[in-house]
């Protein structure tokens, strides 16, 4: 049976640093550098001083490109009583391109499959250089207070929640209090 | 003809595929329950092969399970096109660490080698142009080199070589009877082409031989059950006839009829909307024509309104009503610096200084900050404000060349829209090399899905959604090369953000019907893109 697939590395990670950006001129890549790095650090400081309600963000070390952030699941959501972690990816093409969010913490909800990834237009070719993670986040919050089940990432969580309103809240909850707390 | 493939996730999450024979187990009893399957509990997969013996899947979260270790792995249905290894009745396979132990590789990796493969053999033995070597560094975090001649796969970290094969299947997958465009109906529908390549003239030919070969089993499955799987010899041999033209055109008379007599089932009472003229839509990617500068571009929609700081306050005044002393406060919503501070993207030039404003939104920006949002663009002469996102020009977007379809799917309802036919919008896309638009030049792609197909009820507002999506198409909006979120993998083909109903029976992955707000949000979505009803 095929379940033995071939040995591979794993994805190269990088040592700190902004992320290589391909087929860029190395003068380029310096430039994009210092204005992403310089919206970046307005962006932290906007963050640090004002907080999107029931959210928090920065970088994880030194590199200005690699940030985590908290979210705690909306009251009367059921999310609530949970904390849920995020890794937030900046590229240096920043803020034309959006940055790449996603779940560390499992959650059970039809737009975030098990991997974290979150189905969210903003994230996506909706993005504008206009928003921020400030944003981001918000909309991230408000994803957890309604789902949108007629685009699912996940297609039985949103079935479920279609169909079987109850369970869905039981499991959410369930989910939440098992990996968020 | 398309075929049906089940697979898993690998360690990888990279979607396997199952042997044909349990593939095929496993469709028959999706086709036979559809909405239903999930509630079917465990399917045991050990009658189909006595190879998968200890797994199962579990229909409820589309697992498969394994007996023995508690592994799970997702599963998926794929429809893999015709000139897919597997439709073809190939699988491509790697040996494991055991001689001749052989182990078939993802879907993905399968098509770029058959792809690789197929060009191959196109070439004369001695052709400079031969290319055998697929690289697949950096792709679904892989780092092997793949010689398709020499069938080999070389490690290039470890320089570990293992054989590959191009294995004949013994038994062929299940045919996609849904397929559109190789139903009888639509096979000669070829005849609208409006751009003719070589390599596509070719192509039409065959696909019309083959749908013609196929078409009075064709005509009994669409009324009964599905056709058992041909043998794929007999398949092979369809696909190789000559084209044979007074089968094509009398086909095309069929579709013609079939058409019409569509329009006017629907004339009892209401006028109808007409349905569009083309239906089969190919697009090309051209050669982007030598684009004008981009501050030429800007200034056909930003007007300068402050050249430094000395002028700066008389000349806003004269321009906007807003209360002066909230301007100096205005931030640039691209650099987050305030507009009466230099861009951030001109460190030390006198330019740096400039802000326009967005010719009908008004919104203002530092005028190298739009310069620099416009070239991290895709340079289409379109813009689009960061604020408002009010568009200003034609937005076009990167969908690579390939082919888009529609036909009315005759007395097939979707739920919610009872009494009405149904419109299938299909779409073809192989997978190629990025071109100077996409995010990585040089670089393949790749495609999984494919022919995608999408389902919208044959009411005139469907109609007029159709008519929105066929120019969306035209435009390169409705997909786009990056990273997947279904599958995480990078250098795909994607959606892009126009939803379709994938589903044409019940809502099992959630994209199909009962969706009343469906037609209403996908023209709001097409008008985020800037497709309306004006631009028809």
């Amino acid at each position: 049976m095929a379940e033995t697939s071939r040995a591979r590395t794993g994805p190269t990670e990088g040592t700190g640093g902004p992320p290589p950006s391909a087929n860029k001129s190395n003068a380029k890549f310096a430039k994009n550098l210092s204005t992403s790095g310089r919206r970046l650090q307005r962006e932290l400081a906007e963050i640090s001083l004002d907080p999107p309600p029931n959210c928090s963000a920065g970088p994880k070390g030194d590199n200005l490109y690699e940030w985590s952030s908290t979210i705690l699941g909306p009251k009367s959501s059921v999310y609530e009583g949970g904390v849920f972690f995020l890794d937030i990816q900046f590229t240096t093409d920043y803020p034309f391109k959006p940055p790449r969010v996603v779940f560390r913490t499992r959650i059970y909800h039809c737009n975030i499959n098990s991997q974290g990834a979150i189905c969210l237009d903003i994230l996506k070719d909706n993005w504008s250089p206009a928003l921020t993670i400030s944003k981001v986040l918000l909309s991230i919050c408000s994803l957890l207070t309604d789902c949108n089940p007629n685009d699912p990432l996940v297609g039985n969580i949103a079935q479920q929640y279609l169909t079987n309103r109850e369970e869905h809240d039981k499991m959410a909850r369930e989910w939440t209090k098992r990996y968020a707390t | 003809m398309s075929v049906i493939v089940w697979g898993r996730d690998n360690d990888y999450k990279v979607c396997t595929p199952y042997p044909p024979e349990v593939s095929n187990g496993i469709e028959k009893i999706f086709s036979a329950n559809k909405s239903a399957f999930q509630n079917l509990g465990r399917i045991q997969l050990g009658p189909f092969s006595p190879d998968y013996a200890e797994f199962s899947i579990d229909t409820a979260i589309m697992k498969q399970c394994q007996t023995s270790s508690g592994r799970r792995f997702a599963v998926e249905r794929s429809i893999m096109g015709r000139s897919s290894a597997l439709a073809k009745g190939y699988v491509w396979e790697f040996e494991g660490d055991t001689q001749s132990h052989w182990f078939a590789y993802d879907i993905s990796t399968m098509t770029y080698l058959e792809e690789t493969y197929s060009k191959l053999m196109k070439r004369r033995p001695k052709s400079k142009k031969r290319q055998p070597i697929v690289n697949m560094k950096g792709h679904f975090q892989m780092q092997y080199v793949i010689d398709v001649e020499k069938m080999q796969q070389t490690r290039a970290d470890t320089g570990k070589v293992r054989n590959i094969q191009r294995r004949p299947l013994t038994q062929a997958y299940m045919p996609d009877q849904s397929y559109p465009w190789q139903s009888p109906l639509s096979s000669g529908t070829a005849m609208n082409v409006p751009v003719f390549t070589r390599s596509s003239l070719k192509r039409r030919n065959v696909a019309a031989s083959g749908g013609a070969a196929q078409q009075t089993a064709g005509t009994l499955a669409s009324k009964q059950q599905p056709t058992p799987p041909a043998p794929i010899a007999a398949a092979a041999a369809a696909v190789n006839q000559p084209s044979a033209p007074s089968a094509v055109k009398k086909s095309a008379t069929k579709k013609q009829q079939g058409l019409g007599s569509s329009q006017q089932k629907g004339n009892a009472g209401e006028e109808r909307e007409p349905l569009p003229l083309e239906n089969k839509i190919r697009i090309v990617t051209k050669k982007l024509k030598a684009a004008r500068p981009a501050e030429e571009v800007l200034q056909q929609y930003a007007t300068v309104i402050k050249v430094d700081e000395e002028n700066y306050g008389s000349n806003s005044d004269v321009d906007t009503d807003e209360e002066t002393e909230g301007q100096e406060n205005q931030h640039c919503s691209i650099c987050c610096d305030k507009l009466s501070t230099p861009s951030g993207y001109g460190e030390g030039e006198a330019s740096a200084n400039v802000v326009v404003q967005l010719k009908r939104c008004g919104h203002k920006f530092h005028r190298l900050c739009l310069l620099e949002m416009y070239k991290a663009t895709h340079k289409n002469e379109s813009l689009q404000c960061p604020t408002c996102k009010l568009i200003y020009g034609e937005k076009t977007g990167i969908c690579p060349a390939g082919v888009m379809k529609w036909t009315i799917l005759h007395g097939a309802s979707v739920a919610g829209y009872e009494g009405y036919d149904t419109i299938s919008v299909s779409y073809h896309i192989e997978p190629g090399v990025q071109g100077p638009e996409h995010p990585k030049p040089g670089q393949p792609f790749f495609t999984q899905g494919f022919p995608r197909v999408g389902y919208l009820p044959d009411t005139n507002e469907g109609r007029k959604v159709l008519k929105l999506m066929i120019e969306a198409w035209r435009r390169r909006l409705m997909f786009t090369v990056g990273t997947s979120y279904t599958t995480g993998s990078s250098d795909v083909v994607t959606w892009n953000e126009i939803h379709h109903k994938t589903e044409l029976h019940g809502n099992y992955f959630g994209h199909g019907y009962p969706d009343p707000s469906y037609l209403a949000n996908v023209i709001l979505e097409l008008a985020d893109h800037g497709v309306t009803e004006d631009c028809l």
